[in-house]
This record gives C-alpha cells, structure tokens and sequence, in this order.
C-alpha cells in the first residue's frame, strides 16, 4: 500500500520491547486499578476522623500514617486516585475531540480556514494557562465537569497544532490524491484516510495529555479549587500535609509522590508509544 | 531579511498582537460577568438584603450595561488607569508594580537557572549521545515534566528548611531585613530552583534534540572532514545553529513559567502577582483580576514577538515576507 502506516502488530510488538514504555504502562495500570477498586483497596474510610489517631507516623495499621484529623493517608491516597484520574480522562477526551477535530480541518483544508484557526490556536497558547483556569474555576465553581471543560479549554490548541502538521503531511500523499481522484468526498477522505493514518501522533498525545491533564488538576487542586472536602484528592491532601510539615512529612509527601508517579507513568509510556508508532523515529533508533 | 522587510515583518506582527491583547480583555470581561454571583457577597459578608446588593453593585459600576462597562474600563485602560481594587480600593496598577519586582526576580532566576544548567546537559548528551550524561539528561527531562511544582517545592522545603535548617521555607526576606541582600538572596533559592527545576526538562529536551539534527547534517560531516578538532566543530560550527530554535523554545515557555510562578509564589508565600492574582479570584476583584491578567498577556504577547524578531535577525534563511 502507498503511505500506508506501520502495521499495528509490529508496533505493538516494539512497545512490548520498549523497556521504559511498558514501565509506565504499568503505573498507569496499577493507578487506574486502585482508583477503581478504591472502595474494596482502602483499609479504611477516607473521611473517618480520629482525634486520638492524630498525626501517626507510618505503621503496620496505618502504612502511610494519618493525618491532622486522624485519617488514614493511605486510604485518602487511594481515593484520591479517583479525582485526579477521572478529571485527568475527561478533560483529555474533550481537548483530543476538539484538537483533534480542529487540527485536522485546518491542516487537511489549509488556505484562509488553516490560518485564522492556527491563529485563534495562538491566542489560547499565549495566555498563561493557569490564569485562565484559575478565573474560570474559581468564578463558576469547581465541579468535575467546569474544572475538565477547562482544562479541555486551555489544552487544545497543542493539540490541534500536531494534528495538523501531520495532515498537512499526509493530504498531498499519493494514497489520498487517489481516494479523491476515485470521487471520494472531503469528509470521507479526512475520516477514512488521513485521520486514521494521523492516528499514531493522536495516540502518543493521549498519554502526554493525561499527564498534563493530572498535574494540572492538582495544581487546582492545591489552590483549593479542585475536590472539596472531605472528599480526598491528591493536591487537597498535600495542602492539608503543609501546614504539619515540621512534625508529619508523611502527609505531603504519599500523595505527592503519587501525582509523580503516576504522571510519570503516562509520560514514559506515551514516549513508549511514540518510539514504538512513529515511523520516523523507529528507522532512525533502528 | 532586509531592514524594511524585518519592519514591515514587525508592525503587522505588532498590530495582530494588539488585536490578541483586546481579545484577551473581552473574552476575560466576558468570563467574569456571565460567572454566577458577584463582589457584593464577599465585600458586604454574610446576610445581606436585595437592596443592599443592588447599592454596592451601583457603587461598583456594576449595574450598567456589559458594553458601557467594558467601553469605560477600555478607555480609562489606554489612559493607563487600570481601576480600583474593589476591596481595598488602592489603584490596580499599584498593587500590580508592588508586586512585580518579586515576580520578575522569581522569573528571571527561574529562566536563568534552567538555561544555565538545561543548555550545557543538553549539549553533553547530544554529543555523548548513549552515554551516561544521556541517561542524566533524559532522566531529568523526564522527571522535570512529571513533578508538580508545588509538591516539588514542598519537598525542598521539607530537606533545606524543616530537615537541614539551611535556608528559609517563606517570604522574601527576613521581617525587618528587606534591604539586606544575603537574607534575600537566601529566601530565594528554593522557590528559583523549584520554578527553574521545571523549566529545565523541555529546554533540555529541545537543546539535546536540535544539536542532534544538525550534528547529522553535511556541514559538520565537511567541518569534520577538513580535520577540524570535536570542540571546535560542536562550538563553531553546530551549536550555533543548534540553538536558535532553543531560543523559540525559551520564548514559548512564559506562559507556562508564569503560570508555574502562581504555585510558587503561593507554596513560598512569595508576594508576587501570583498571589494577587490568586486572592483577587477568590475576592471577586474584577478590576485587579483584569489588570493582572490584561499585563501578563501583554507581557507574553510581546515576549513572543521579540522572540519571533529575534529568530529572523539570528538566522537570516527566514523571511517571513
């Protein structure tokens, strides 16, 4: 076939190779596993104070230690995962439809349409992300859906700028002057032939997004715009550890530790499937 | 590009940059009087009637028309009054120059330190690329893009100031010892390293990738051929051309530099515009909320177009005429 993409069982094939990439997809595996098995994982509630618990170091009944309420950080840390993951999806799926969408009509129908998104792109990359979000947040409230629309908001021109270098690449390729010389229509040329042949880079750019998505999130999260209490999420239980740091370092650090895991694990997976998808990048490594 | 066309090049940039300027300030003005709720409930407090809603809203302007707002903040914005704050009624763009020594010292640190460390570690793992220093430079562009910010500051915290005692955790100095160069340069250390810390990863990743790119170019290939040593090839030769788009890369990077310094400035306590900001939010402060928003965009948009003139000054293959 002309242009074709690499076949998706040799991609596979390198990312299971991909030593670092199947690292991360791991993390990312364990964090989704114990975000929904949370309330069968957690050996205790997340929202159950105990004033004589108070402050425990971590032990055999509180393997993570408790915090200022008495609650157990383990557990908080568990639930927690739910938060941040489920913002983290959400708001990927809304800044990939959009980007994705957007991306691919500038780049595939270029011209005045290709410029005047590109530059709409550039106003959104040119504001400090968190201000915006912060405004948007703080004013509307932040529910799951507002704090993901957001994030959606200020993450999708990225987005739509990789999208549609790789169709302006791939609209003067010989397979897709054929399907329009064989009368295929606009829209099924950009559905059927070039995005599913774009699909690679969309595919790397859903990982790295997650764990933008995430960081971001907490970083709300942290500034008090993000779950609110009792409910746990990780940046929430960091802010609460702040104020113990001198006598409880156990607060702060777990759930931290677990944003940066788990970001972690959606970057060195992402970077896994790139190397593993990119044709590009696997001739030169090869 | 000749001196006319980098001109013309520069004034329609600049006019597309004005326009992104009154596009920020209406979709901001739009954005704060859709959201639910107003001023009125934070400035009055508790139970409050109707009445006493409307007076305040009457005070603050707020019962006139969306465009007559905008039109008057517009106007009174080009004369360069940005307002007043709602609650403490000082001049916004008071409250923003207060502030704006502290911000840009973080900043300017921030970019220093991570060009400073990022560039040189870049240039060793493209040129020992698969060696150790390869391993270093991914691991830190790796690790760079994952930490939050805030926590990573927080655990700096944690070692330096809770565990070794060696610097401080908050403020901008000592009470009492503003002027003193040592005590500040003391409490800046740890939110530098911690803004700077995050920085790195992406130009580090930038320099290591562009030097590879051109290290495989004929260029060098002829450089080398002549008999020219490996210093002199990787300094004269390729890291100049490596490194313009570093610079694209630095420019780029403001936004997120200054949206990272908001975490910063509120993990350290440090009295910048990010924390303005932040407290003008939560206080319904239009006017601040617009006049800290309105700079930072202004400071951005203009960052970027130096950078875009600076990149075809550099490299005269580009012409964007």
């Amino acid at each position: 076939m002309i242009g074709s993409a690499p076949s998706p069982t040799s991609g596979l094939g390198r990312l299971l190779r991909h030593r670092r990439g199947v690292l991360g997809g791991l993390a990312v595996m364990a964090m989704v596993v114990t975000g929904s098995l949370a309330p069968t994982l957690a050996p205790y509630s997340y929202s159950t104070q105990s004033l004589l618990q108070r402050l425990q170091p971590p032990s055999a009944a509180h393997w993570l230690g408790t915090d200022g309420f008495g609650r157990d950080v383990l557990s908080r840390t568990i639930w927690g995962s739910r938060v941040s993951l489920e913002i983290g999806l959400f708001a990927t799926v809304l800044s990939l439809v959009v980007g994705t969408l957007v991306g691919s009509v500038a780049g595939y129908l270029g011209g005045a349409v290709d410029t005047t998104i590109m530059r709409a792109a550039d106003v959104f990359l040119s504001v400090p992300a968190l201000f915006l979000i912060l405004i948007v947040v703080a004013l509307f409230g932040a529910s799951l859906i507002n704090t993901a629309l957001v994030i959606a908001l200020v993450t999708w021109a990225p987005v739509a700028r990789i999208v549609r270098s790789e169709c302006l690449s791939l609209r003067g390729r010989d397979f897709v002057q054929a399907a329009h010389a064989l009368g295929a229509g606009h829209a099924r040329v950009l559905g059927r032939h070039v995005l599913v042949n774009a699909l690679p880079v969309i595919v790397v750019q859903t990982s790295l997004l997650l764990g933008q998505t995430i960081l971001i999130e907490s970083g709300l999260s942290y500034l008090g715009l993000g779950a609110q209490p009792p409910l746990p999420s990780w940046g929430n239980m960091v802010v609460d550890g702040r104020q113990f740091l001198a006598s409880a370092w156990w607060i702060a650090t777990f759930p931290g530790l677990a944003i940066f895991v788990t970001v972690l694990g959606f970057n060195l997976f992402g970077d896994g499937l790139r190397d593993a998808f990119d044709p590009a990048l696997y001739s030169e490594s090869s | 590009m000749s001196a006319r066309g980098l001109i013309a090049y520069a004034l329609k940039r600049l006019g597309f940059a004005v326009l992104m300027l009154v596009g920020v300030t209406i979709i901001l003005f739009a954005i704060m009087r859709v959201a639910p709720g107003g001023p009125e409930a934070v400035l009055v407090g508790g139970e409050f009637s109707p009445e006493t809603a409307a007076r305040v809203r009457q005070r603050l302007g707020l019962d006139r028309p969306l465009v007559a707002q905008y039109a008057g903040w517009a106007g009174a914005a080009l004369r360069g009054d940005l307002g007043r704050s709602f609650k403490t009624n000082d001049p916004v763009a008071t409250l923003i120059v207060d502030r704006l020594g502290p911000t840009l010292q973080l900043t300017a640190g921030a970019l220093l330190f991570a060009i400073a460390v990022a560039v040189p570690l870049g240039v060793l793992a493209a040129v020992r690329r698969g060696s150790v220093w390869d391993t270093v430079g991914s691991a830190v562009s790796l690790f760079g893009v994952s930490f939050p910010s805030f926590w990573l500051g927080i655990m700096l915290i944690l070692l330096f100031s809770e565990g070794w005692h060696l610097l401080p955790p908050s403020g901008l100095s000592e009470y009492g010892r503003e002027g003193d160069v040592t005590s500040r340069v003391r409490h800046a250390v740890l939110p530098t390293l911690t803004l700077g810390l995050i920085q790195m990863a992406s130009f580090m990743r930038f320099t290591r990738s562009s030097l590879l790119e051109v290290l495989g170019q004929d260029y060098i290939r002829t450089a080398r051929a002549k008999g020219l040593g490996s210093p002199r090839v990787i300094w004269r030769h390729a890291l100049r051309n490596a490194l313009i788009p570093v610079v694209t890369v630095v420019g780029l990077s403001l936004p997120t530099l200054v949206g990272g310094a908001v975490l910063t400035e509120t993990v350290f306590a440090w009295p910048g515009i990010g924390r303005l900001a932040v407290g003008a939010v939560f206080e319904r402060d239009y006017p601040v909320i617009m006049g800290v928003n309105v700079m930072v965009a202004a400071v951005v948009i203009v960052a970027n177009l130096l950078t875009d003139l600076a990149y075809c000054v550099i490299d005269p293959r580009i012409s964007y005429s």
